[in-house]
């Protein structure tokens, strides 16, 4: 069979395998390596948060989180604890009467009439409360349907320059305001956007490991591979974590782009790409930062359906990004965003799944086809296995030391298999993820 | 292809045998630097709670030191600067500490560490000999500062401005208001080391005041307004409202106010007018902060500014005055400016002047006209969520009989739609 078209294309696609996953580890570290010379070593890093956090040049922030009807108070709590100087905090409740009234009651939440300017469009609030026990704390009671409308409501409502948007399953630092408005406060003239990131469990990816199980170890080295694609998304300031930290935006940015998207969650993608584009356009200076040091946690870990469902929906949103700035795409007027990395993420997105799938799928064929050896096939998966094992202990080179020597032993026998494990999850909800996306867009071409 | 596919096969073994070496390199390399790390981070931690128990222990002060001298020789330079990072903020045990670790590893050493500009991956070891040094109480510490305050990168100069916003030494301060003006590091950093300097510097900021750059005069009236006793301070900071740059005029009205709020208030009428909206909004604040009613009726007209800022600004001064602004808004309640009756409503409900209105009148079995007037007008420049929500806040006991009187005033807001 062998020069047959089966065998051509069998043969390319174990290339392909090999280049993108036995390759790609080696070709990281080099990368890291190069980069290390003139890197610095952020763990020694001694930044006197105690000065920041009482000065009264510390820009104050509006803090802004949706509920969705359900139990926030403890999340609520933790948000009033941050040590940041200057804040409030703006809880969208979306008209559910028993989460309203556990905030009523644990806040002592009177109800109040502001007037507000509505700089965006937004669904009708019903009502607005402040707390009696803490002045900084408004909740408003607003039927909205995504996250969007409500956060649209929060920045109509916020008094200060900056939103923090926050999310009610993330538990966060004392520190992490100080964290993600440090960069800010740097330049706050051309910072018009921070996003921050979450730790996997406990403080940092690779916690919490010792006693845990094979499948959870497996998934935090899938959150290592994470950092590698951060360290990637500096220029576009883009946060693809499947659970953010702090998104964090200039006011007037946000009331200029014309408020958060409603129809494409997360909106904080959507939100990054379009400040990008309007600012490029505007030829204003400006940057959009991302902070790669965790400002928290997951509250808990997500099973794996919830898992997929998270990731599949992030990757239908990039794909419904891409196509909607599609005009940025390849276009000198948007710099090395539209030429490079936005190009970049189409490939990403929208062509590696199905090309990893079709390369997966033709590796059986490759025997059959006479291109492999039962033998060689067997060194083709080593390849791929102990090429990912090099890419995500490049991983580890960036992340914080594992607790215990048991815990960072088991994560290197581990990262060999990864790739058999949690890769294809990831490749089966992202193909998902642009599956539904076609299917939605011919029932709209449809309707 | 079937080029390719020969060549695949021979080269399959090679390849994946060089992996597993880089695999087996790299993943010996993580084991034993992260163990390295692990136990590195022991010591740093037990020696930073041996310090902290020795300090607690209440033990005699000669049988501290010594301990404390114990400790700092059991520890390796590297170690020693390790632990730097980590000591919490001076205090006499973390001081002899660092006395004694200098003294035991010579501290020739540490001034090397905390002056050679190496390598950016090896700046900690420069911050943590600068920070050992500081702990210690070096007394040629700060010109060793004011050099890492000059480096180019600006990691070292971070931590050497925030060293010496915490050093109660006059130079310290003429590095740092230098760093200032000449735009070296974030300026709002600097203000910030200036601001919780802990010695007073009116004389080392009061050149700033008459910089040609209207930044570094931004700077000097924000950073002199903890001065209010600062000779001369006040008239300055007059003259500076009426600087030709907005931001300075908008600076110097706030930190009138903290200096003075009488004579802020004077300064601030006129710039009311400003045509700049943050300069209205601050003197708006100023004129609040002062808290007197008096000035109420020079508010009151910004609640139909053009600018929503000032608005809200002149909503927050009003409040501040409290409950005697009543009279002054109740015109307001008849703007022709929708936002302006809104405003005034809003000001009138934070005071509380519509809830004690209502609980009052409720009360009575045959309310006074006027009032009732007065709380048609608030309630409907304020609408209905005002009313709901005031319904919402009063007792339950009250509650029917303010429905009832809701009512009859025809604002009955039971069931009423946004």
């Amino acid at each position: 069979m062998t020069g047959s078209p089966l065998s051509t294309a069998v043969t390319v696609a174990v290339v392909y395998l090999l280049i993108a996953y036995a390759l790609g580890g080696p070709f990281v570290l080099l990368q890291l390596i190069v980069r290390a010379v003139s890197r610095r070593r952020n763990r020694y890093r001694s930044v006197p948060d105690d000065v920041l956090a009482s000065s009264r040049f510390t820009i104050p922030v509006s803090v802004v989180m949706p509920t969705f009807g359900v139990s926030v108070s403890d999340a609520v709590h933790q948000l009033l604890l941050l040590n940041y100087p200057e804040f409030e905090v703006i809880i969208i409740n979306n008209g559910a009467a028993d989460a309203l009234e556990e905030l009523r009651e644990r806040f002592s939440l009177n109800a109040c009439e502001v007037f507000y300017r509505r700089t965006l469009p937004t669904p009708p609030v019903r009502a607005i409360f402040r707390s009696t026990s803490d002045p900084r704390l408004l909740v408003i009671d607003c039927p909205g349907h995504t996250r969007g409308d409500a956060l649209n409501v929060g920045v109509n409502l916020a008094r200060y320059r900056y939103i923090c948007c926050a999310d009610k399953d993330a538990r966060y630092t004392p520190e992490a305001l100080l964290v993600a408005m440090r960069a800010a406060m740097d330049d706050p003239a051309t910072v018009v956007g921070v996003t921050t990131s979450l730790a996997a469990l406990d403080s940092d990816p690779t916690a919490g490991l010792a006693g845990q199980s094979t499948a959870s170890a497996l998934r935090s080295l899938s959150n290592l591979r994470g950092l590698l694609a951060r360290n990637s998304q500096r220029r576009l300031g883009l946060s693809l974590d499947v659970k953010p930290g702090f998104t964090l935006w200039r006011r007037d940015v946000v009331v200029e782009a014309g408020g958060f998207s409603t129809d494409v969650s997360p909106e904080r993608l959507e939100m990054t790409v379009r400040a990008h584009r309007q600012l490029l356009r505007t030829r204003v200076p400006y940057q959009i930062l991302h902070v790669t040091e965790p400002v928290g946690a997951p509250r808990q870990e997500p099973t794996l359906a919830q898992l997929i469902a998270e990731r599949q929906q992030r990757h239908q949103a990039m794909a419904r990004i891409l196509w909607r700035y599609r005009g940025m795409l390849f276009n000198p007027r948007y710099g090395r965003i539209g030429t490079v990395n936005l190009p970049q993420y189409l490939f990403a997105a929208v062509i590696v799944p199905w090309l990893e799938l079709a390369c997966l799928l033709a590796l059986p064929f490759a025997v059959v086809a006479g291109v492999l050896s039962p033998l060689n096939l067997f060194l083709v998966i080593a390849a791929v296995g102990f090429g990912n094992g090099i890419l995500l202990n490049t991983a580890m080179l960036l992340a914080p030391w594992p607790p215990d020597d048991r815990s960072q032993l088991r994560l290197l026998a581990l990262g060999p298999f990864e790739v058999f494990v949690w890769r294809p999850v990831q490749l089966y909800s992202r193909l998902l993820g642009l599956a539904r996306l076609v299917t939605s867009a011919r029932g709209d071409a449809a309707a | 292809m079937a080029t390719l596919s020969t060549l695949l096969t021979a080269a399959l073994p090679t390849l994946v045998l060089a992996l597993i070496g880089l695999w087996t390199a790299l993943s010996v390399y993580l084991f034993v630097a992260g163990r390295r790390a692990r136990m590195n981070a022991v010591i740093v931690e037990q020696t930073v709670a041996t310090v902290r128990r020795i300090e607690a222990s209440g033990a005699l002060p000669e049988l501290q030191v010594k301990e404390l001298g114990r400790l700092a020789a059991s520890l390796d330079k590297v170690s020693v600067l390790r632990t730097a990072t980590a000591l919490p903020e001076r205090s006499p045990a973390v001081e002899v500490f660092a006395r004694s670790a200098t003294t035991h590893h010579g501290l020739e050493w540490f001034v090397q560490q905390a002056s050679a500009s190496r390598s950016p991956r090896a700046n900690w070891r420069r911050i943590s000999a600068l920070r050992l040094l500081a702990h210690q109480g070096y007394s040629n510490l700060v010109p060793l500062l004011g050099q890492a305050a000059q480096d180019h990168d600006s990691e070292i100069v971070g931590a050497a401005l925030a060293l010496l916003g915490r050093i109660p030494d006059m130079k310290a301060a003429d590095i740092l208001v230098h760093s200032l003006t000449g735009a070296h590091y974030a300026p709002s950093r600097v203000a910030t080391y200036l601001d919780q300097f802990p010695l007073p510097l009116p004389a080392q900021l009061r050149p700033m005041l008459h910089n040609t750059d209207a930044g570094i005069r931004y700077w000097g009236v924000t950073l002199l307004a903890r001065y209010s006793d600062a000779p001369g301070l006040e008239q300055d900071l007059t003259a500076l409202t009426n600087d030709p740059a907005p931001l300075v005029r908008r600076a110097a009205i706030a930190s009138l106010a903290r200096v003075n709020a009488a004579a802020a208030v004077t300064a601030a009428r006129p710039l009311l007018s400003d045509s700049v909206w943050y300069v209205r909004a601050h003197a708006a604040r100023a004129i609040g902060e002062a808290g007197n009613p008096e000035f109420a009726g020079d508010i009151a007209p910004l609640l139909a500014d053009r600018e929503w800022w000032v608005r809200t600004a002149a909503k927050e001064a009003l409040q501040r005055m409290g409950s005697e602004v009543w009279s002054t808004l109740v015109p307001y309640l008849d703007h022709t400016d929708t936002f302006a009756r809104n405003g005034a409503a809003e000001v009138l409900q934070n005071i509380g002047i519509l809830d004690s209105l209502i609980v009052l009148e409720a009360a009575t079995a045959r309310p006074s006209q006027t009032k009732i007037d007065m709380l048609r007008k608030i309630a409907a420049a304020g609408g209905t969520r005002m009313t709901e929500a005031l319904l919402d806040r009063v007792d339950l006991p009250t509650r029917p009989r303010v429905r009832e009187l809701l009512a009859s005033l025809g604002l009955e807001p039971a069931g009423a739609s946004l």
